[in-house]
């Protein structure tokens, strides 16, 4: 048993502060993330991950060799929290720190290593993960995207789809079938695609989450090296279910939710007390949700951080961050709704409530649905009796 | 509707439910041919050009109007205007409107402010001048006429009618133009591949501005509005366009996130004037204006009375406006419904259709749950109202706080059940969704309702 100290002690304390001041000095006061119709958000995102660079806060708990400082993973758990919260001004390349790097220092070759990992580290290079499919969603081993062997590389063609930041991104981590036969989780294999390769054809999908977000990526006769395959060639089942237990706990959702839930007494100001006594409990309990969200999360890390965290831990945390996610944004809208502020701290606040609402609902569906994350709990629940 | 009526009226009204179901599936639905085909006057006597319905024939157009998620103005029109109207004292000017609304020669708005559940805001002075501000008013920005219930010098609430003459063209509703929302993909189709609708038409349909003319006399008026004199500016700046689609702010789930907002109309006077400004919401089907008044002059013979007693005929309005709302909420669920157990009987996952997993059962039974309760009570709630039941205001809180909170539930459950799909901007789920969450703050939350039903049951029986 150990007793969580959620503050994570006086070093993250530190930690938050620089980052807070970072965000309160380089990130505009009406930012709500990196993929609006401005194209200027996009900028701040790309310019605030080299200044995280520079400053060693973009991935401290990688190894000093890969250009982190051999921090903690509680350290790195403060850099999300504190960027998730402020809507996440590094952009999309919080999946390059998160899990793209990671399971490219487990799997990777050492010239993969170290041709991936610096630019990460460096804030230079956008990444996004070429999983779903129209026809292979919740049912991922269907995929059917193929890579022939062709002399000592590669030629992949294929469609996938919902690809987050496909349209900014350098590289991809594909899944692709490499072989047929026996069971259908063998013969996949992943495989770095550079974005600029020929035949690589992105569109954009318009999206509640907004127009520069999702998009569907065609691969057409797409030749890649030998050097493109990570791990081993037929073992890409098992680097994509790492993968999405480092993804699941990657975003610290319920740090935007409590900044969020914190915020609005002081919006409101007077208007609080004539609140309905009814929404203040909801209020009261999302933030007790957000508190036990956070204890799932380091639980998790702390399974990750030694080695031992098995699906169903990710999967508990998740169906409890997206299920806070899009409660705390029911609650949080109607409080909004509420709010008589005519001004622009109450303009901010409802824009920023309003994003969170139209991202949560993503959240269930997106890295494995909630009812797949159910399916994976109970399988685990029922397998041990 | 059906529970408590005669059969001959439950055939009638499956038979409405079709024609409009039909005439609503054009994308996108077109005003000029709702109002050609007598809907804005169901309630309206023969006498005046009406069909002499009710307004259990009314609530049936209004869940096609959600089930649709139609950006058209029935609601403020056939479900408010003309139920205000219905309560006036009859007179050539209040028939003549009544004539003109009914037929869809007059766009007739109340200026009902959709964050309250009672009262009026507006008051008139001792020298009938009006005063007053709501904040969110449906259609207003397309009102050619607003009809403003306000609280006369002794306190007793009237109507004060005011042409709204706008000072430029009327904004298109906010999606048309900026997003493949508003036309013919809109409605929930998730079996077609993202593909073939990416090239789809971008264009305002065409329809839109032909009831957003400007202001002309009555008598100017015939067949389509669009062609007559005096065109609209071209230059307006679409205010809520970007709001409207991914920035809304939600004051009543709404505000221009601009944080600003154009003046759309303005009626002067010496005295003062009422203003109508746009308003941004997060719901792209619907528009909104504020309405200001400023002291502007009434004469005595626009200011109309009551015909029975004003203080219960004001609440009898508000409480039309709940049930509309709820009418509209419960066609929204059914279309999420439908549109879930199809894709689910078609999408395949593990070599199955999903609607064989049993998590996908139980979801989509839960949402049959939903709307099948809300559709009781909301059939309940339009006959009270339709009858002019004393205790309609029950009725009416059950049904909205019920049907408007399942609404978003069953929209929720619909988005899931969709995967990506559900979250695409064409499958039309989001707008469903969105209009939802925004008719359920629409002239009351749940949680307002529900201290209403608190009151009454403490008050003892009406």
């Amino acid at each position: 048993m150990v007793v969580m100290d959620l503050s994570l002690g006086p070093d993250a304390a530190r930690l938050r502060g620089e980052l807070r001041r970072l965000v309160a000095e380089h990130v505009p006061a009406g930012f709500l993330g990196a993929f609006t119709d401005d194209p200027a958000d996009l900028e701040t995102a790309q310019k605030f991950c080299r200044l995280l660079a520079e400053r060693g806060l973009l991935c401290p708990a990688w190894p000093r060799e890969y250009g982190g400082w051999d921090a903690s993973v509680w350290e790195q758990t403060v850099v999300r929290e504190e960027m998730w919260a402020a809507h996440e001004p590094r952009g999309a390349q919080y999946m390059g720190v998160n899990w793209v790097g990671p399971t490219i220092m487990r799997h990777g070759t050492a010239a993969q290593r170290a041709r991936h990992l610096p630019p990460i580290a460096h804030g230079e290079v956008v990444w996004c993960q070429g999983f779903s499919e129209p026809d292979a969603g919740s049912d991922l081993a269907a995929l059917r995207t193929a890579a022939r062997p062709d002399g000592d590389g590669w030629r992949i063609t294929g469609q996938k789809v919902w690809t987050s930041y496909a349209v900014m991104a350098q590289w991809c981590f594909l899944l692709a079938r490499t072989s047929r036969g026996g069971r259908r989780q063998d013969g996949l294999t992943v495989l770095l695609v550079p974005m600029d390769a020929p035949g690589v054809e992105v569109r954009p999908i318009r999206s509640l989450l907004g127009p520069h977000h999702l998009n569907e990526v065609f691969l057409d006769d797409v030749r890649v090296g030998a050097d493109a395959v990570l791990g081993e060639a037929g073992g890409g089942w098992g680097v994509v279910q790492e993968v999405l237990s480092f993804e699941r706990v990657g975003i610290a959702r319920y740090a935007r939710c409590e900044r969020l839930l914190q915020a609005a007494p002081p919006v409101l100001g007077g208007a609080w007390d004539d609140l309905p006594a009814d929404l203040r409990g909801r209020w009261a309990r999302m933030l007790a949700h957000c508190r036990r969200a956070r204890l799932l999360a380091y639980r998790v890390i702390a399974l990750q951080a030694e080695g031992r965290v098995r699906p169903q831990d990710a999967a508990a945390y998740r169906i409890a961050v997206t299920r806070l996610d899009q409660e705390s944004a029911e609650v949080l809208m109607e409080i909004a709704a509420l709010d008589p502020g005519g001004g622009e701290e109450s303009r901010l606040f409802r824009r920023r409530v309003e994003e969170h609402w139209r991202y949560s609902h993503a959240s269930t569906v997106a890295s494995g649905s909630t009812d797949v994350q159910r399916i994976l709990l109970a399988r685990a629940l029922l397998a041990a009796r | 509707m059906a529970a408590a009526a005669p059969a001959d009226l439950a055939e009638f009204h499956a038979e409405l439910r079709a024609v409009a179901r039909a005439l609503l599936s054009a994308s996108p639905p077109s005003w000029d041919r709702i109002t050609e085909v007598g809907w804005t006057g169901l309630e309206v006597e023969e006498a005046l050009g009406g069909a002499d319905a009710t307004f259990a024939e009314t609530a049936v157009v209004l869940q096609e109007m959600g089930r649709a998620a139609a950006s058209v103005p029935y609601l403020a029109v056939a479900g408010l205007g003309v139920g205000a109207l219905a309560l006036l004292e009859p007179g050539p000017d209040r028939d003549d409107l009544l004539r003109a609304t009914a037929t869809g020669d007059a766009l007739t708005v109340v200026a009902l402010d959709a964050e309250t559940t009672d009262g009026t805001p507006f008051r008139l002075d001792a020298e009938f001048r009006l005063h007053g501000t709501a904040a969110f008013v449906l259609d207003a920005s397309r009102a050619d006429r607003l009809l403003v219930p306000a609280l006369d010098p002794t306190a007793t609430p009237v109507i004060a009618t005011v042409a709204a003459a706008p000072a430029r063209s009327r904004p298109p509703a906010p999606d048309q133009g900026e997003s493949p929302a508003a036309d013919a993909d809109t409605r929930p189709d998730s079996s077609r591949p993202l593909a073939s609708t990416r090239s789809g038409s971008r264009e305002a349909p065409d329809g839109a501005s032909g009831w957003i003319g400007p202001r002309v006399p009555m008598s100017a008026r015939n067949g389509s509005r669009e062609a007559v004199e005096g065109a609209p500016e071209t230059d307006t700046p679409r205010v809520s366009a970007r709001g409207g689609s991914w920035e809304a702010d939600c004051r009543c789930l709404s505000a221009s996130a601009q944080g600003g907002s154009s003046v759309v109309a303005e009626v002067d006077s010496r005295a003062g004037s009422v203003a109508i400004a746009d308003r941004a919401v997060l719901d792209a089907t619907r528009t909104f204006g504020s309405v200001v008044a400023d002291g502007v002059a009434v004469p005595a013979d626009a200011v109309w009375r009551f015909r029975s007693d004003p203080g219960v005929a004001l609440r009898r309005l508000h409480d039309r406006a709940a049930v509309a709302v709820a009418c509209d909420s419960l066609g929204l669920s059914e279309a999420m419904l439908d549109a879930t157990v199809a894709y689910a009987g078609t999408r395949e996952q593990f070599g199955r259709r999903i609607g064989s997993f049993q998590a996908v059962k139980h979801a989509c039974a839960d949402m049959l749950v939903q709307a099948r309760v809300a559709r009781e009570l909301v059939a309940a709630a339009a006959q009270a109202v339709a009858v002019g039941d004393p205790d309609a205001g029950t009725a009416a809180a059950m049904a909205k706080s019920f049907a408007c909170a399942a609404a978003v539930e069953v929209a929720g459950k619909a988005m899931q059940l969709h995967g990506g799909m559900g979250y695409t901007w064409e499958s039309g789920v989001h707008l469903h969704l969105k209009r939802a969450s925004l008719n359920r703050s629409l002239f009351g939350a749940p949680a307002r309702h529900r201290a209403r039903i608190a009151a009454r049951y403490r008050d003892g029986a009406p």
